[in-house]
């Protein structure tokens, strides 16, 4: 009943290309890194929810646990689903919820966390997600700012050679505006 | 005043109707100009994620050793009377105001400061006219 897929990519990394193989079956699932042989697991007991979704490279397989811990498995070609979702059925019976994201291109929604992950959602669809193990430090600048600076490739050590092109644009810091009950009152009362 | 006191409006816009429609070359990860549909793209942890043009305040660039960073700033409520004057869909959402990106590809990063600068002026431009003819 196991299967096993090839080229699949660890998600929700900075700047990460390391391809793994991704193993389905009945003790849980599992992704080994090709290039260091790291495993990523998660036992069939510990899953509580399976979703399937667009993301850069390809689709996504996301996967949450019980405690809320949340792993990715990105690279997957779409027709994938039809193979995995009768597959996670079977064996844990879960339902691979198809999920979309948000490509509207706005700059403004609403913040909710699950677990591990920091979801940015636009009109009820998650534009992205930020994987809280990535965050190296957070500052509230002004009353209603929040920056959030992400473990960069160096200080998180997981770069190759520091001479060697990047092979992605990583995202070092986000700002946030949280615009707060009282702010159109407090501006009025300033300006008089 | 009299003149120009007509109330801003917010216009709704939209960078993509679904996911289908993304770039293919997404998937390398790297910040994208897309002219055609009137946005940028960037990579954030795993995810494609589109702004709109109109959404992009400006954008700047900055070098420390052999780094470059480019730093989007988006339109958010704010509190000078210029950025309260803005016509907002949802003025009490929690907005981005700004994304950095580092790379140590000097010569690209320039190239797409370049590009997404052209951009922000030729919609500029363009919606200046079409307001123009509007009048």
């Amino acid at each position: 009943m196991a299967r096993e897929f090839d080229n699949v990519l660890l998600g929700g990394k900075n700047n990460s290309k390391a391809t793994g193989k991704l193993k389905v079956a009945d003790v849980g699932i599992g992704w080994r890194n090709s290039l260091n042989g790291k495993i990523v697991a998660v036992p069939a007991g510990d899953i509580h929810k399976v979703t399937w979704q667009r993301c850069a490279r390809d689709y996504q397989l996301r996967v949450q646990q019980k405690d809320g811990t949340v792993s990715k498995f990105d690279g997957l070609p779409k027709e994938m689903y039809d193979t995995l979702a009768p597959l996670l059925k079977n064996l844990y019976h879960k339902t691979l919820e198809r999920k979309e994201s948000s490509v509207k291109g706005w700059n403004w929604g609403s913040i909710e966390f699950q677990g591990n992950q920091m979801a940015f959602n636009v009109a009820n669809h998650t534009a992205f997600e930020i994987p809280l193990s990535e965050v190296a430090n957070t500052n509230v600048p002004s009353k209603h700012e929040v920056t959030v600076e992400f473990a960069t490739p160096e200080t998180s050590g997981e770069s190759g050679s520091k001479r060697k092109a990047f092979s992605e644009d990583a995202l070092v810091e986000v700002r946030f505006f949280v615009p707060g009950v009282g702010t159109q009152n407090q501006v009025t009362a300033n300006e008089e | 005043g009299a003149a120009g006191e007509t109330q801003e409006v917010f216009k709704k816009f939209a960078s993509y109707k679904s996911e289908a429609q993304l770039p293919k070359h997404v998937q390398d990860m790297k910040i994208i100009v897309d002219n055609r549909n009137e946005s940028i793209i960037l990579p954030v942890y795993g995810q494609a994620v589109p702004f709109h043009v109109s959404t992009l305040k400006n954008v700047s660039k900055s070098e420390e050793q052999d780094m470059v960073y480019l730093r989007f700033n988006f339109v958010t409520p704010g509190v000078t009377k210029k950025e309260m004057s803005q016509p907002f869909e949802d003025p009490s959402a929690t907005f981005i105001r700004a994304l950095t990106f580092r790379s140590n590809d000097v010569g690209r990063f320039m190239d797409l400061f370049k590009q997404i600068n052209d951009l922000k002026k030729d919609t500029q431009k363009r919606d200046a006219e079409r307001k123009e003819k509007a009048d």
